[in-house]
């Protein structure tokens, strides 16, 4: 995987990246309860369909990390997956046009493809699961500003993964 | 066609993924399943970065909790030794509670036992004299405690009160050598003095050496003293020795008087039956018993031996045949009447056939008498004082009076000395003594 920077990364640190937050995502809410309502699988998603700058190549990463995600859960696999392929599909698309070296845009980023994740998951439980469920705006809009503030972190040590691997 | 999907690729894929991700939606929708493969896949390549994380955070969390967070520890180390030690205290307060409580529920069981009346108290201190044996209690006058009160135990006495206070008492010990009680032995029954010696023992006085007293016999109280009820134990015989006149006994008393702790106040005293103590009792028997030849020649029952109550049953309905019996040994007044009438027929009297107001026999006339009378192998024998000649006749009764006291010595020669009870001999009469060898012990 090569980056506009010049850096790669390695199929196994992307794997190891994506079971990582798919391993944590499950952990650590047994001892912090709060991290439940972080979704660390998609900012993995994002990371990795931006750094591709792959749109078919991002699209295919939220597929596979969203269906594994679902397979997590004990609802219908396809609920994250379908999520997630929207996701990859809008970083990678966009990561065609813009410049997203920068933490602060891939914290916009994050935050903004938070929201459309939320949105369409309400759409998708509502609308083709019958599932009722509403949506809180404000722990929303708070949600996806911790989001940008993890992507920073996350991305930097995915970042000098990159640049080492 | 193909040029409109290289045209618009990007999206083709995305609607082609979304499809397939929406027929898999669908299809676990409508028929209720699930894509297990996915699920079993995805958890087998989960689960051992999940145990790896879970073991990680076990060893640095106990790694953190034994060996880095110790901030406290020593506070709370020390706080939980004060805990112990106060548990333990706690603990060893409840172990005497419950051990006062056992002592407490026997002193209630043995207060309910006896007849006396009792009040319950608590041994608070000893008395400050060194030599003597004293005890304070914690009930004194306001508890209705008098001087003289007895204390027991359910174990045996303990002493007496010798002073009240209003709210403590002082007990004299019965090992205090100023102390006494009033007892008697179970076993002989015989009564003494107990005195204290100012050691665990206690010493008896006045038991004479005429009583068998055997180690291990109990002691109880007797009354005599005024002071304990009787029935009460004391102690046990644990040693005896003859004096030139009392024995000296020596007794280790039931009641542990070294460690009294709980006790009873006898306020009203009522005395209990000294216990039954099974002894054997030796044969005794009214009568002489007859010679086994005789026995044989008459009835098979032994009459009137009283040995038997069965075979005496039998004797009385013997009696009812008219069968002859055997001539029985003479009774002290048979052979008295046998002497009388010897002397009568001597002096040529017929006794039955005199008129009212003729003269009766002279029977204190010389008559010499060995201790036949008192049936212990003499002879009789009757001798004229000159004033009446000896006749045949006096010859004849002589003969028979001997033939009859003879006979009477020798059933009463092998008779049980107990059975036989000699009246006073008449005036003019001698009684010689018995052979020593024949005597009852």
């Amino acid at each position: 995987m090569v980056a506009r920077d010049g850096g790669s990364l390695g199929p196994l640190v992307s794997i190891g990246a994506v079971i990582s937050a798919l391993a944590l995502q499950v952990y650590l809410p047994q001892y912090f309860s709060f991290v439940g309502n972080l979704d660390l699988p998609l900012l993995v998603v994002v990371y990795l369909a931006l750094v591709r700058r792959n749109v078919i190549g991002g699209l295919l990463i939220g597929a596979v990390i969203g269906l594994a995600q679902d397979s997590l859960t004990d609802g219908p696999v396809g609920v994250f997956g379908i999520l997630k392929t929207v996701i990859g599909y809008l970083a990678g698309t966009i990561s065609l046009f813009i410049e997203v070296d920068y933490p602060g845009a891939r914290s916009v980023l994050v935050a903004l493809f938070f929201l459309i994740h939320q949105v369409l998951f309400w759409i998708v439980e509502t609308v083709l699961l019958g599932n009722e469920i509403s949506i809180q705006l404000v722990l929303t809009l708070i949600l996806a500003a911790a989001h940008a503030g993890l992507a920073l972190v996350v991305f930097r040590l995915l970042d000098r993964l990159k640049k080492t691997s | 066609m193909l040029e409109f999907f290289a045209r618009y690729r990007n999206v083709s894929v995305l609607v082609a993924v979304l499809f397939l991700q929406f027929v898999l939606l669908g299809y676990q929708v409508k028929r209720n399943d699930d894509v297990r493969v996915l699920r079993v896949w995805t958890v087998a390549a989960i689960a051992p970065i999940e145990i790896a994380l879970n073991a990680v955070s076990s060893f640095v969390a106990a790694a953190w909790q034994d060996y880095v967070w110790l901030v406290g520890a020593r506070e709370q180390n020390r706080e939980l030794r004060d805990q112990v030690s106060w548990l333990k205290l706690e603990n060893q307060e409840f172990r005497r509670a419950l051990t006062r409580l056992g002592r407490e529920s026997v002193l209630a069981d043995f207060q309910k036992e006896i007849l006396s009346e009792s009040i319950l108290a608590e041994a608070i201190g000893r008395g400050s004299n060194p030599n003597s044996k004293e005890i304070f209690l914690d009930k004194g006058s306001r508890h209705g405690v008098k001087s003289g009160m007895p204390v027991i135990t359910p174990d045996g006495i303990a002493g007496n009160v010798q002073a009240v206070y209003g709210g403590a008492s002082l007990v004299r010990l019965i090992s205090d050598v100023d102390a006494g009680v009033g007892i008697v032995l179970e076993g002989s029954r015989a009564r003494g003095v107990m005195r204290g010696t100012g050691a665990a023992e206690c010493r008896i006085h006045y038991i004479g050496d005429e009583n068998a007293v055997e180690v291990g016999e109990k002691v109880f109280t007797s009354g005599d003293d005024r002071i304990y009820p009787k029935g009460l134990a004391v102690g046990e015989v644990i040693g005896v020795e003859e004096g030139s006149e009392f024995q000296q006994i020596h007794v280790r008393p039931f009641a542990a008087l070294d460690r009294l702790d709980e006790v009873l106040i006898v306020t009203a005293g009522i005395h209990e039956e000294l216990p039954e103590v099974a002894r054997p009792q030796p044969p005794e028997y009214l009568m002489p018993v007859a010679p086994p030849a005789e026995v044989e020649a008459g009835s098979s029952g032994p009459g009137v031996s009283g040995l038997d109550p069965s075979r005496e049953e039998g004797a009385v309905a013997r009696e009812e045949e008219p069968r002859p019996r055997p001539p029985l040994p003479l009774t002290d007044a048979d052979r008295l009447k046998e002497r009388y009438r010897a002397i009568g027929v001597a002096q040529g009297h017929r006794y039955g056939e005199g008129e009212p107001g003729s003269p009766a026999p002279n029977f204190n006339i010389g008559f010499i008498s060995s201790a036949g009378f008192r049936g212990q192998g003499a002879s009789t024998r009757i001798e004229g004082n000159g004033l009446a000649p000896p006749t045949d006749s006096a010859a004849d009764s002589e003969t028979a009076t001997e033939g009859s006291a003879e006979g009477t010595v020798a059933a009463g020669s092998s008779a049980p000395a107990q059975a036989v009870r000699s009246p006073a001999s008449p005036s003019g009469e001698e009684v010689q003594p018995a052979p020593p060898a024949a005597a009852p012990r």
